[in-house]
């Protein structure tokens, strides 16, 4: 059986007044996929989802829901259902009839709607809940309650707008696990848009970051962590994202603040101009090292966070004890050459080193 | 007017009522000077008056055969009764005519506005005299004179116009020219608790001067007894009805040629006589009050005197409503400083609306004929059969009926002789100030009226202002 | 303190009303005594004169039902979807609706009697049901859309879409989400266009006439030229009350149901 739920947006461009939210972007989703859209607020991530919904049309592009043009389709005709950041549930009925409400449009037969909400409750746990009101249910609840609304037509693409950014820290975590677990259950394409990578990281089989209107990089979590494919993502993913330095390379030296540091081959690339970057754990502090000034020193618990003046530049650096040193002091640092990544500093593009 | 028509008239006055008492014995002797609203229910056609008295008027009635008219008319007794008997009218002429109730505070609006804009809603209605000036210089309504020496539209020998009360006939005239059929009219006298006047050893007020001594001797508050009250509310038909009398009697004049003159020494004395009378023996509020509220203090025993309309002896010997019946006394309007009485002329009149077509002018004057012709007027009056009996009638005649005057002499003392002197001596037709301009003047001088009687402005400032104003309404 | 100024406050409201009650019970010559009887025999003739006598309401409340319900109705099933484009819609009329919703409201409506006058005239269409009617809706309507856009604006626009996404139409999203959701303002709004229609007066005088006469108008029979007759008067002033009482009360429970619903947490947010 050929898995449902593939979309395709080809070139897709939306104006608001002179303010470009995508420019031209193409994304390819595979079914049964797990897809997160990430970017900080305003990238264009939740246009894109409306867009694949319905709510919103694109000024140019297409967009193909396994194979079929649903450019300009509306909402109802696309098989999709949504869970809003707000969840949107319907506060003047009760949560039964919030779930069953798409079948009800869909003119699904009553005994058949009694037994599928049923399930839908069941499967997100809150079947002992459905007499009540929207009002009367706490937030999770709430969660909940729309996700039921979302699963119970089985629709082929299932979109979550922020699902997560209203409940508290500690059910996020919890929920996160429990959405994930859901989709592969469900054995549904689930398009989810948020602005923590963190989510975007645990939850998605692949991912697209938005920047400004532009898709960035695609990829999986790995990839975009391990290979960010422009300044813009590497200074965007990680927790915190990594340092990024002005380098000099002459083949196989890189000259950081003064300091050569020699690769193991030569980067394919002419520029001599580059950008350096290391993710805090990468960096060292090593008593042959740059001599940095520490600004600032941050306790993360299961480490510490250093935030050190390299020259004039900002270097974080992640390490599992103080080692006795404290804020003001002069810290020498080092970098492992073979964790670094090279960017060209003019095109912005990561320099692929073999 | 000749024997030969009073016979007839009789002879047809005497049709009616011995139909009509038969079916009045029905209703109860008790009832009969009691008026209400409990009137009879509609008839079937020409059984309320022999259709043959009509008949003796040479002209023909189906004239206007299946034309419809409309008439505004105010919600009142009179008119309940006439519309009552209106099916007779169809039956005559076969022209639909619908009598339409509107609130006394609307008809003039409505009327204006329907004869303003020409929509000839409104055949006829029942209009304000003082309205007239205004519908004439407009050219709203058409002139009567036409209709009435027309031998093909009117037999006057059958009509007798002239028998309608001159006063009512005149206030409806323009530059001696009628426009008005007067259907219902009335004439202002003294209304007084005879048993306190006796008790106190006076009689009614032959002038106005005795006519405040009188309210002075009988005054006594403490005991809920206030010695007169006259109409205080503001209003066109409310303090500038009353004011206007006291006014000619003080031998005002309202024209200085073309001007309107509001402020001379008549108007002040007048002005201050009625501000004094009502702030020493009125009770407190009476710039508020209107005829009615008058009447029901007086039906109260509350009030021991009052100046106004004849008909509203009805109201205060009406034992459903007043506890003073068999103790009321009536006498003319006392005499003013310049030796006249000066009564109302006010009536209810049905003018012709000139925007109509000839066939609904011509069902129209039927119907003003029809409702002001002696029969009718009998019909509606002593010889219709529910309770309440009109008071106005419009004829002369009929203030020679002894029917008619039975019937008003249960109202009681000297109320007949009262009111028919009234009517003979003392009408006025410059009562008030005839002018198109009429309903601003008058609502400028019952403004000032009200603010001297509740002490906003002396007499003679408020009377200063009401000028000047005046003369910026005559102006424009 | 703030009980005594309260029930103060409750006497001074309810004390017309209690007397008018009072005087419709009585005869008219007890209503004028002095001092007032308290205690007497309550009579219902009054009831039975305004109700069967010769100036019977009957007609008139006949006439004041027709017009104020079909005024209403027609109101909301216009007002209703009018005020959904209002609030959804880039409509560039949509600042203009509040100024003239006001300005209808600001001019004094005897400034407008003699247009309507003229206009209802041309149309041939005074002094009947559907021109008195009208001319009411020429009132309602920006009133009430005005009245409802407020409480459709309050609605989050994604509760709307989760419906459209659910299959729903337009139709069925504002039959299903959006009116059950402004029930509170479809109540008041209830209120006030029945209440207006119901109590109108200077329209009814000037545009009606024998055909449409309601029950403001047909009520000054009992004030005649020659006497008021209070307890008549009364008891007709109360049975016209009556039906505005029953809308108030049905009105009311959608009106707390409404509170209710808008008081949703979560649910409220953009």
């Amino acid at each position: 059986m050929t898995a449902k739920g593939r979309v395709n947006l080809k070139n897709i461009c939306k104006r608001f007044g002179s303010f470009v939210a995508l420019d031209h972007i193409d994304l390819e989703i595979e079914p049964v996929e797990f897809f997160a859209l990430l970017g900080p607020s305003g990238s264009g991530k939740t246009t894109t989802l409306r867009m694949i919904a319905g709510l919103d049309s694109p000024d140019e592009g297409v967009i193909e829901v396994d194979g079929v043009d649903v450019t300009h389709a509306p909402p109802g005709e696309r098989d999709i259902a949504m869970v809003f950041q707000n969840y949107a549930l319907y506060p003047h009925m009760t949560v039964r009839d919030n779930i069953a409400f798409p079948l009800k449009m869909d003119r699904v037969a009553a005994a058949d709607i009694k037994r599928l909400v049923l399930q839908a409750a069941e499967t997100v746990d809150i079947d002992h809940l459905l007499d009540r009101r929207p009002g009367q249910l706490s937030g999770g609840q709430q969660q909940r309650c729309a996700l039921a609304r979302a699963i119970i037509r089985q629709p082929k693409l299932f979109l979550l707008d922020e699902p997560l950014s209203n409940l508290d820290a500690q059910l996020r975590l919890q929920t996160r696990v429990e959405l994930k677990k859901l989709q592969r259950s469900l054995n549904v394409t689930a398009i989810y848009v948020t602005h923590d990578q963190e989510e975007a990281m645990t939850l998605a089989d692949r991912m697209a970051v938005f920047l400004d209107g532009a898709i960035m990089q695609i990829g999986t979590p790995e990839e975009v962590f391990n290979r960010p494919r422009t300044i813009q993502v590497a200074a965007f993913i990680g927790s915190p994202p990594m340092n990024l330095l002005p380098a000099n390379l002459q083949g196989t030296t890189l000259t950081i603040e003064g300091r050569d540091f020699e690769l193991s081959a030569a980067p394919p690339t002419q520029a001599e101009s580059v950008i350096m970057g290391t993710r805090p754990s990468h960096v060292r502090i090593d008593p042959n090292g740059i001599p940095a000034q520490l600004y600032l020193s941050e306790n993360l618990g299961e480490s510490y966070l250093l935030n050190l003046y390299l020259g004039e530049h900002l270097v974080k650096v992640r390490v599992a004890e103080m080692l006795g040193v404290t804020d003001g002091d002069t810290v020498p640092i080092s970098f492992d050459v073979n964790a670094i990544h090279l960017f060209d500093a003019n095109t912005g593009l990561r320099i692929e080193r073999g | 007017m000749s024997n030969e028509r009073e016979k007839q008239r009789h002879i047809h006055g005497s049709n009616v009522s011995r139909r009509s008492v038969l079916k009045a014995g029905v209703a109860g002797a008790a009832t009969l000077a009691a008026p209400g609203l409990l009137i009879g229910r509609a008839h079937a056609a020409g059984e309320h008056m022999d259709l043959d008295s009509f008949m003796g008027a040479g002209i023909d009635w189906h004239m206007a055969d299946g034309a419809q008219i409309n008439i505004g008319v105010i919600p009142a007794g009179y008119f309940k009764n006439l519309e009552a008997v209106l099916p007779d009218f169809k039956t005559l002429t076969g022209v639909d005519a619908r009598l339409e109730m509107i609130p006394p505070g609307q008809i003039r609006q409505k009327a204006v506005l329907d004869l303003s804009s020409k929509t000839g809603t409104y055949a006829s209605h029942s209009a304000d005299p003082m309205y007239y000036q205004l519908y004439v210089t407009n050219g709203w309504i058409d002139p009567l004179d036409d209709y009435l020496g027309n031998g093909k539209l009117t037999d006057n020998k059958w009509f007798d116009f002239e028998d309608i009360q001159p006063g009512h006939r005149g206030a409806t005239s323009v530059d001696g020219r009628p426009y008005g059929i007067p259907f219902d009219g009335e004439a202002t006298i003294q209304i007084y608790r005879k048993d306190v006047y006796d008790a106190a050893g006076i009689g009614p007020a032959e002038t106005l001067e005795e006519y405040e001594s009188n309210a002075a001797k009988i005054h006594d508050p403490d005991n809920r007894l206030w010695g007169c009250a006259l109409r205080g509310f503001r209003g066109a038909g409310q303090n500038m009805y009353i004011y206007p009398s006291i006014f000619r009697s003080y031998g005002g004049e309202w024209f200085d040629g073309d001007r309107i003159t509001v402020d001379t020494p008549e108007a002040l004395g007048a002005l201050e006589y009625y501000v004094k009378l009502l702030n020493n023996y009125a009770p407190k509020g009476v710039e508020n009050w209107n005829w009615p509220d008058i009447a029901d203090a007086f039906g109260q025993g509350t009030v021991g005197s009052y100046i106004d309309a004849h008909g509203s002896a009805a109201v205060v010997a009406n034992p459903e409503k007043s506890k003073v019946v068999g103790k009321i006394g009536f006498a003319r309007w006392p005499k003013g400083p310049s030796g006249k009485r000066v009564t109302s002329i006010w009536n209810w009149s049905f003018p012709i609306n000139g925007a109509l077509t000839d066939k609904q002018k011509q069902a129209t004057w039927l119907f003003n004929q029809w409702a002001g012709s002696r029969e009718v007027q009998v019909a509606t009056s002593y010889a219709f059969p529910g309770a309440y009996k009109r008071t106005g009638a419009n004829r002369a005649s009929l203030w020679e009926d002894p029917k008619f005057l039975d019937l008003m002499g249960k109202f009681g003392h000297n109320y007949v002789q009262a009111a028919t002197e009234s009517f003979a001596n003392d009408t006025d037709p410059d009562w008030r100030p005839r002018l198109p301009q009429w309903p601003a003047v008058g609502d400028t001088m019952a403004t000032a009226i009200q603010s001297a009687l509740v002490g906003q402005a002396t007499p003679a400032d408020a009377l200063k202002d009401a000028q000047k104003k005046i003369d910026k309404i005559l102006k424009t | 303190m703030l009980v005594s100024a309260a029930s103060l406050l409750l006497l001074v409201w309810v004390f017309p009303l209690l007397w008018a009650i009072l005087v419709s019970l009585k005869s008219e010559n007890e209503v004028l005594a002095y001092p007032p009887n308290l205690i007497f025999e309550p009579i219902a003739q009054n009831y039975k004169d305004a109700l069967f006598g010769d100036f019977s309401i009957v007609p008139s409340l006949v006439t004041s039902t027709i017009v104020a319900v079909s005024t209403t109705f027609l109101t909301i099933v216009l007002a209703v979807p009018a005020a959904y484009a209002f609030a959804r819609l880039r409509l560039p009329a949509k600042k203009t609706l509040g100024f003239y919703t006001l300005a209808t409201q600001m001019v004094p409506p005897v400034g407008l009697v003699i247009p309507y006058f003229l206009i209802l005239n041309r149309v041939n269409w005074l002094d009947t049901y559907q021109g008195m009617i009208i001319v009411y809706l020429t009132f309602s309507l920006p009133f009430a859309i005005w009245l409802m856009v407020s409480y459709m604006e309050d609605i989050p626009l994604e509760m709307e879409e989760a419906a459209l996404l659910d299959k729903a139409s337009r139709l069925q999203t504002l039959w299903h989400i959006i009116i059950p959701q402004v029930r509170g303002g479809i109540a008041v709004t209830v209120i006030f266009v029945f209440l207006n229609a119901w109590n109108e007066f200077l329209f009814a005088v000037q545009l009606g006439g024998n055909t449409v006469r309601p029950v403001t108008v047909a009520m000054y029979n009992f004030v005649s030229v020659e006497q008021t007759l209070w307890a008549k008067l009364a008891a007709a002033a109360l049975i016209a009350m009556l039906p505005v009482v029953i809308i108030g009360i049905a009105a009311q429970k959608q009106i707390v149901k409404g509170l209710t619903v808008g008081a949703v947490k979560g649910g409220g947010r953009r």
